[in-house]
C-alpha cells in the first residue's frame, strides 16, 4: 500500500504517520507550509510531487522519488490558524480567510490532485479526517468547525462521484483532543456531552485511531463509501 | 398583516432579490417585522420590496453582494440608522452553483463564488450583525441544504460550503448562546428559479424529487419555508438553537 499523508504537526496527523508507516509499502507525510499551499498551483505541486517524485516539497521527508504511486490518501491538514481559539467578534477577516478558506481549498486541491493516481490504483482510498466539532460545534472554534463539516461533507459528494472509478472515500471524526492538545481540546470535548469515553479514553491516534484507517484502506472494507466513523473512545455518539 | 408573531422587529435578509429569500422576507413582512431586502441588484430586489408594501407591510430594499464585506457592513449600518435595532439577521444568498461537475473536473471560478458568498459571507453577516444582534437579544438564521448533510452527487463545493455553514451555525450557537443570541439554520426544498434551472438541465429531476418527498410536492418559498425562518425569529422559538430545520416535505430524514 502507497500511503500519502497530508497533515501538519499536530498529533493527529503524526500519530496516523506513525501508526500507518509499518502498514504502508511506502508513505509519505507530506506537511505543507501554510504559506505556500493555498493555491491550486502549489497544492497540486507538493501533492503530485510527493506521489510520483517529481519536484517534491522538500519537507516531504519519507521517500525522496515519491511514492510512485498512490493507494491510500489521508488527508488531516487545515491551517493552524485554524487551531486558535479566537471568538468571532474579535475575528479579523485575514483569520477567517486562512482558517477556513485555506482550509477548503487545500482539502479540494489535495483530492483533485490525487485523482488520477487513486484511480489508476484500481483501489484507491480517501480518509478524511476531522474533530467532532464539525458536527457539534466548538464556542471559540467557529473556524475548525466550519472546516470540519466542510470536509466532511466534501467526502460524501466525493463517495458519491468516484465509486465508478473504484475510489472509496470516508470519514474519521475524532475527540477534539486528538487535533487540540492542552486544556483547549478538554474543555471542547466536555461541551460536546456530559458523558466520559465509554472506553476510558479519547483515544491514541497511532494505536487507536491508525488501524481503523488501515482497515478501511483495505480489500475488506472495499464496500465501504460515505461513511463516517466516530472514533473519540464514545464520546459523541449523534451520528 | 394580522396574527403577527414579529411585531415591531427589523430583519435582514440576504439574496432576498427571489426564491427561498424572497419567501421569508415575505413571510416575515406578514408577521409584522420591517424587512430589508438586500439584493445584489436592485432591479430585483425592488419588486420584492414593494410587493410587501403593497400588501401593508414594510420592506426597504438596499443593494448588497454579500461577498463584499463593506456591502454588508453598509446594509446593516443603514438599516440600523432606518430602524434603531436589527433583530434578525438571514444569510440566504449564494452565487450559482455552476453546472453540475465532477469534483475532479471544477475549475477555480465556481469554486471562488460559492466560497465566498456562502462560506465568507455567513462570517461577514455574523459579525457585522452580532453587536445589534447583541442588544436586540436577536437571531441569525443561515440558509442551508440537505447537500451540506448528506453530499451532493452533482454539486461537490456545494456539499462543502454548505456543510461549512452548520458547522459554523453549530459553533456559533454555542458562542453566543450565553450572550443571549439564537443561531439556527434551516434547510430548504422550494421552487425556486434555480431550481426550476435545474430542471430544466437535470428533467427528470422534479420527478425523482418529488418521488423522493413524503409531503409529495416541492415546497413554495413563501407559504413552506417562510413560516419556518418566521418560528425561528421569533420567540415561540427562544429555547432552540444550533439546530438545522429540515424544511423539505420529509425528503430527508437523517437528522
Amino acid at each position: 500500500m502507497k500511503t500519502l499523508i497530508v497533515g501538519g504537526d499536530d498529533p493527529l496527523s503524526s500519530g496516523l504517520a506513525d501508526g500507518l508507516r509499518a502498514r504502508s509499502d511506502a508513505l509519505v507525510h507530506l506537511r505543507p507550509d501554510p504559506a505556500a499551499f493555498a493555491t491550486r498551483a502549489q497544492v497540486a505541486a507538493a501533492v503530485t510531487g510527493a506521489i510520483r517524485g517529481d519536484g517534491a516539497d522538500g519537507r516531504s521527508g519519507g521517500l525522496g522519488g515519491g511514492l510512485g504511486g498512490l493507494d491510500l490518501l489521508v488527508h488531516s491538514w487545515v491551517h493552524p490558524s485554524a487551531f486558535e481559539e479566537t471568538v468571532l467578534a474579535a475575528m479579523s477577516e485575514q483569520h477567517w480567510a486562512s482558517a477556513v478558506e485555506t482550509s477548503l481549498y487545500a482539502a479540494i486541491y489535495t483530492c483533485q490532485a490525487a485523482f488520477e493516481s487513486l484511480r489508476d490504483s484500481g483501489h484507491g482510498r480517501i480518509v478524511l479526517t476531522m474533530p467532532t466539532i464539525g458536527s457539534a460545534g466548538g464556542a471559540g472554534y467557529a473556524p475548525l468547525a466550519s472546516v470540519a463539516e466542510g470536509v466532511r461533507q466534501l467526502g460524501k459528494a466525493q463517495a458519491k462521484q468516484w465509486g465508478k472509478y473504484g475510489i472509496t472515500v470516508n470519514m474519521i471524526q475524532v475527540a477534539p483532543q486528538n487535533v487540540l492538545t492542552g486544556a483547549a481540546g478538554e474543555r471542547l470535548s466536555a461541551a460536546i456531552s456530559l458523558a466520559v469515553p465509554a472506553l476510558g479514553s479519547s483515544g491514541d491516534p497511532a494505536a487507536d485511531l491508525a488501524p481503523v484507517v488501515a482497515l478501511l484502506a483495505s480489500a475488506d472494507a472495499h464496500f465501504a463509501t460515505g461513511a463516517t466513523l466516530t472514533l473519540d473512545g464514545g464520546i459523541w455518539m449523534a451520528q | 398583516m394580522g396574527g403577527e408573531l414579529l411585531p415591531g422587529k427589523v430583519a435582514i435578509v440576504t439574496g432576498a432579490g427571489a426564491g427561498v429569500g424572497e419567501g421569508i422576507a415575505q413571510a416575515m413582512a406578514r408577521h409584522g417585522a420591517s424587512v430589508v431586502i438586500a439584493a445584489r441588484r436592485i432591479e430585483t430586489g425592488e419588486p420584492v420590496a414593494a410587493a410587501i408594501r403593497a400588501e401593508g407591510g414594510d420592506a426597504l430594499c438596499l443593494r448588497c453582494d454579500v461577498a463584499s464585506r463593506a456591502d454588508v457592513d453598509a446594509v446593516v449600518a443603514a438599516t440600523v440608522e432606518r430602524y434603531g435595532r436589527l433583530d434578525c439577521m438571514v444569510h440566504n444568498a449564494l452565487s450559482s452553483t455552476g453546472i453540475p461537475s465532477e469534483l475532479q473536473d471544477l475549475a477555480d471560478d465556481t469554486i471562488d463564488g460559492m466560497m465566498a458568498t456562502a462560506v465568507r459571507a455567513s462570517f461577514s453577516c455574523a459579525q457585522a450583525a452580532y453587536p445589534h444582534l447583541l442588544a436586540s437579544q436577536g437571531t441569525y438564521i443561515i440558509i442551508t441544504s440537505a447537500a451540506g448533510v448528506e453530499g451532493s452527487s452533482y454539486l461537490p463545493v456545494y456539499s462543502v460550503v454548505k456543510g461549512a455553514q452548520r458547522g459554523f451555525a453549530k459553533s456559533l450557537a454555542r458562542e453566543w448562546g450565553p450572550l443571549g443570541i439564537r443561531v439556527n439554520s434551516i434547510g430548504p426544498v422550494a421552487l425556486t428559479p434555480s431550481m426550476e434551472a435545474m430542471y430544466v438541465k437535470n428533467p427528470v429531476l422534479e420527478e425523482r424529487l418529488v418521488g423522493r418527498t413524503p409531503l409529495g410536492r416541492v415546497g413554495t418559498p413563501d407559504t413552506d419555508i417562510g413560516p419556518v425562518a418566521v418560528f425561528l425569529a421569533s420567540d415561540l422559538s427562544r429555547y432552540v438553537t444550533g439546530q438545522t430545520i429540515m424544511t423539505d416535505g420529509g425528503g430527508f430524514l437523517g437528522l
